[in-house]
């Protein structure tokens, strides 16, 4: 994992890299971490059970300073940082960010949070700049900085503090002194709260738990935990901005090459952009960096070469981290030779700070920056369409339709179903059947057809379908029941969420879509289908069930990001048979759904055997009382019907178990399988579906793939960029060369050089 | 002519050169080479050859050893080759490519010959929360007329 710090206006991404594996980051009260967002205090750091110590990479300082220690000594110390919505004074548009971070003792929130700030020319500080703790303005502490210092007794739990500023000004002022003399050359700058996944403990014994435990499990006392909105946003594979910078010197027959390599996460609406700055007493330009707020960076040297830095005095101008300067062209101070430094980046260059600004305030675009057609080149983008209206997301409709007249829709429980029959069929109760027959006399003979359909839903039908708020009597055409009851559908107008997840990739390259990885879903009620992996991987799946209860289909709506992109049909409902025609229809249905099962599912289910006992219970019972039609049967041959259809349910749920161990069987049996990875199926038809999987299941299937470790420095990996040669740096292998003007070599060393680039060169 | 003998250390794929000078020597063209291939008759040193790497200034090139020097009595041949790539480096730097591999500019996700397969998969499964309830759903009644 990366460990990341977060403030509310900037942030850091700390490179994993130099983070000692066999050593976990924490940090006890009365150790410090030292963090800083303004010089690159920790290139290289190491993690102790004492604490953090740092090299620092540029205008040292020493870890802990006297002033340093004097806010130590007082204990909750707090401040707060500046509103992300204050108003800034005229002429100021930015702020920089710069601050450590440092546990408190006792109890209490384990960090002093400095707040500085100062302006472009440095003449002086801010005197009314409000600041805020737990929503309310402070009153302002004083004419230089910090604005801020608040004691407090008690924090840790959110209550409100105390307004009572410190009085250790001048402690608080040496510091912020310090950090002016070393920051000097910054326009102007500003500590703003940081917030971390490192962890942070209450007491030291806890951090050396912690740190001893190579579990990973002891997390006792841990003070700050991860804010799981920033989480969710880190984790997010987001759009990187980056820069890829060489520096090579050719000169005196010696060779020298640094490489540096930057990667910028953009915050939530912020721009980054660079200006670019020609010196006068220079030959080369310095680009400079603007970071806005919410920005992340992690440095990564790459490739073989001897060092992977700046050299201070060459190669940057300021050493700040908002700051970081870039040679792009430069004659070394012989003239002996053209110095090459390539620089490739997808951030914006703009000629000067002023249309860097510009382009910060949306009034210029990124088409105005210098490089826009190399960013394009760069990036590949794909077009925009310009079609239609955006939608960042599908939206579906209601089916709108009320019941209310016409026919009537009721929803049941099983208690309330048994009643309802047991009152129809009061056959020898010759005024039911009179009043039966009276009620429905639009029917002819065929009275029972008045009932026009009995579904059973394997879920609350509420949750699909809006109802009537208690159960009322029933009505069959225009007989009422007198006894059985159920909850009228008002409407069928809701869908059924059956969750979502997001769908991560595993290797962050080619591997994680086809053919090396494939995506299934197995949708109850509808089937197993074969997905497109690379509609939904990086993005969350959602899918919702929508149901019709007049006939019992079913659609699986299968989103990516909302947005729908699609959708399985199945048969969700399985009707009871209530006359002689449904039960014909319904056979008729089993015998299709059966005709078109592949059998993945099914053969692996113990339940087959119970399932055709319950299905024939089912139907014996149901033929039973169709052949008895309404008032013709007798009382035998219902009780006959009634117990088959119990053993009918009976043996549902029966078959249900058996079905959970069948499906761990063919999870497993699918192991055994190279090519095709899974079956795949229609829907189900009938109460088959019942015996099969009841949840929603996503199932990846990876070939198992080797990708050298070694390969991207010793062959590269596939480009299809174009560029400068010099652009590239580490292997090339290109087959489509042009040769510069000016070759003034023969053929034969032309056709060399060609052919070596051809099979790969390292530049 | 005089040629500069090197000792370099970097494998002639590479853009760059690092030298160690071996000796700076007087030697004489054979006849009947070229200036890419040309073969230098030189007096035997037996340092030279610690030498793989030559500069002759007179042809304004480097070459490296295309095979090990031939001695003949108090003389050594040296065989080289002109170091094409090394020669125009900079020339190079600046030439447009359409690169088929990098180590700096790609995209990981490109199909790579690269990558291998084994026989067989791995099955990962993951279920939504949301479970149907065969056993405790629910019974839906349409019947005609109602009120």
């Amino acid at each position: 994992m990366s460990f990341w710090t977060y403030a509310d206006r900037f942030g850091i991404l700390i490179d994993n890299e130099k983070v000692p594996t066999e050593k976990k980051l924490g940090v006890a009260p009365g150790n410090t971490f030292y963090f800083s967002m303004a010089q690159k205090i920790y290139e290289n750091f190491t993690i102790t059970e004492e604490g953090i110590t740092g090299d620092r990479v540029s205008k040292g300082q020493s870890t802990v300073s006297p002033m340093y220690e004097n806010i130590m000594n007082q204990e909750n110390v707090y401040t707060y940082p500046f509103p992300s919505d204050m108003s800034l004074p005229d002429g100021i548009d930015e702020y920089r960010a710069a601050g450590y971070v440092v546990p408190a003792t006792g109890r209490g929130t384990p960090y002093i949070q400095l707040l500085f700030k100062t302006y472009p020319d440095g003449s002086g500080y801010s005197t009314n700049v409000p600041v805020y703790k737990n929503g309310n303005r402070v009153e302002f502490l004083g004419q230089q900085m910090p604005e801020a210092i608040i004691t407090t007794s008690n924090l840790a739990d959110g209550s409100a503090p105390s307004t009572t500023l410190a009085t250790p000004v001048s402690a608080i002022q040496g510091i912020a002194n310090n950090y002016w003399s070393r920051l000097e050359n910054a326009d102007y700058f500003q500590l703003l709260e940081v917030s971390t996944n490192i962890p942070i403990f209450d007491t030291e014994a806890h951090c050396k738990a912690y740190l001893d435990d190579e579990s990973g499990e002891t997390d006792e006392g841990i003070v700050n935990p991860v804010n799981p909105d920033y989480e969710e946003e880190y984790s997010l594979d987001q759009k990187f901005y980056y820069i890829h910078n060489s520096f090579t010197h050719y000169y005196h027959g010696t060779t020298t090459k640094y490489w540096r390599n930057y990667r910028f996460k953009p915050g939530y609406d912020s721009k980054i952009r660079l200006y670019r700055v020609k010196p006068s007493t220079s030959r080369y330009y310095t680009l400079v960096l603007i970071v806005p707020s919410g920005m992340t960076r992690y440095i990564a040297p790459e490739g073989d070469y001897n060092k992977t830095s700046f050299i201070e005095d060459e190669n940057t101008l300021q050493t700040h981290y908002c700051d970081a300067s870039f040679q792009i062209s430069r004659v070394n101070p012989r003239d002996e030779m053209v110095v090459t430094s390539p620089l490739k980046t997808n951030i914006p260059i703009f000629g000067s700070r002023e249309d860097a600004t510009k382009y910060a305030n949306d009034e210029l675009t990124i088409e105005d920056a210098l490089n826009y057609s190399d960013i394009l080149a760069f990036e590949n983008e794909l077009p925009q369409p310009e079609f239609g209206d955006e939608d960042a997301e599908t939206e579906t409709g209601v089916n709108g339709q009320t019941y209310m007249a016409g026919s009537a829709v009721y929803v049941l429980t099983r208690s309330e179903m048994i009643q309802f029959f047991t009152e129809i069929f009061k056959i020898q109760d010759p005024s039911f059947i009179n009043a039966f027959k009276d009620g429905n006399v639009l029917f002819g003979d065929n009275q029972a057809n008045a009932i026009i359909g009995c579904m059973y839903f394997p879920f609350n039908a509420a949750d699909v379908c809006s109802l009537e708020s208690s159960s009322g009597s029933i009505w069959v055409g225009g007989w009422q029941s007198q006894n059985a009851t159920g909850r009228k559908v008002n409407m069928n107008d809701k869908v059924l969420t059956v969750g979502e997840f997001f769908l991560s990739d595993m290797f962050q390259d080619v591997r994680d879509y086809e053919p090396y990885t494939h995506l299934f879903v197995q949708l109850p009620y509808c089937g197993t289908y074969q997905l497109s992996i690379q509609k939904y991987i990086n993005k969350t799946v959602k899918i919702n069930y929508a149901v019709d209860i007049f006939t019992g289909a079913c659609t699986a709506l299968i989103y990516a990001n909302n947005i729908l992109l699609d959708s399985m049909d199945g048969m969700i409902g399985s009707q009871r048979p209530i006359t002689g025609r449904t039960a014909a229809n319904m056979l008729q249905a089993i015998t299709r759904g059966s005709a078109s099962t592949i059998g993945a599912a099914a053969a692996g289910m113990k339940g087959a055997s119970v399932l055709a006992g319950a299905g024939q219970a089912v139907f014996e019972g149901g033929e039973s009382i169709a052949a008895l039609g309404i008032g013709a049967g007798t009382q035998t041959t219902l009780a006959s019907g009634a117990l088959a259809l119990s053993a009918g349910a009976v043996g549902v749920a029966g078959a249900g178990a058996g079905a959970v161990a069948g499906v761990d069987m063919m999870y497993k049996a699918k192991n055994a399988y190279a090519d095709p990875p899974m079956s795949t199926r229609g829907q189900y038809s009938g109460n088959l579906a019942m015996f099969s999987n009841q949840k929603v299941h996503f199932i990846v299937a990876m070939r198992h793939t080797h990708r050298p470790e070694n390969e991207l420095d010793l062959f590269g990996y596939p480009s299809g960029r174009g560029g400068l040669i010099g652009s590239f740096s580490g292997f090339l292998r290109s087959s489509c060369v042009q040769l510069a003007d000016g070759f003034i070599g023969s053929v034969q060393e032309r056709n060399e050089i060609l052919q070596m680039i051809a099979k790969g060169i390292y530049i | 002519m005089v040629i500069n003998l090197y000792n370099n250390t970097k494998l002639l794929n590479r853009l760059e050169r690092t030298f160690t000078s071996v000796a700076t020597l007087n030697g004489s063209l054979r006849e009947g080479c070229d200036v890419i291939n040309p073969d230098i008759w030189v007096e035997y040193n037996a340092n030279y050859l610690n030498a793989n790497y030559a500069y002759i200034a007179d042809f304004n090139r480097y070459y490296y050893f295309r095979e090990p020097p031939a001695i003949d009595g108090k003389r050594m041949l040296l065989m080289l080759h002109a170091d094409a790539l090394y020669n125009y480096r900079d020339l190079i730097m600046k030439s447009e490519c359409i690169a088929d591999r990098s180590s700096s500019n790609y995209s990981p996700y490109i199909d790579d010959d690269v990558i291998t397969s084994e026989s067989g998969y791995e099955y990962y499964s993951r279920s939504l929360p949301f479970e149907f309830t065969p056993d405790s759903g629910s019974y839906v009644l349409i019947c005609a007329g109602g009120s």
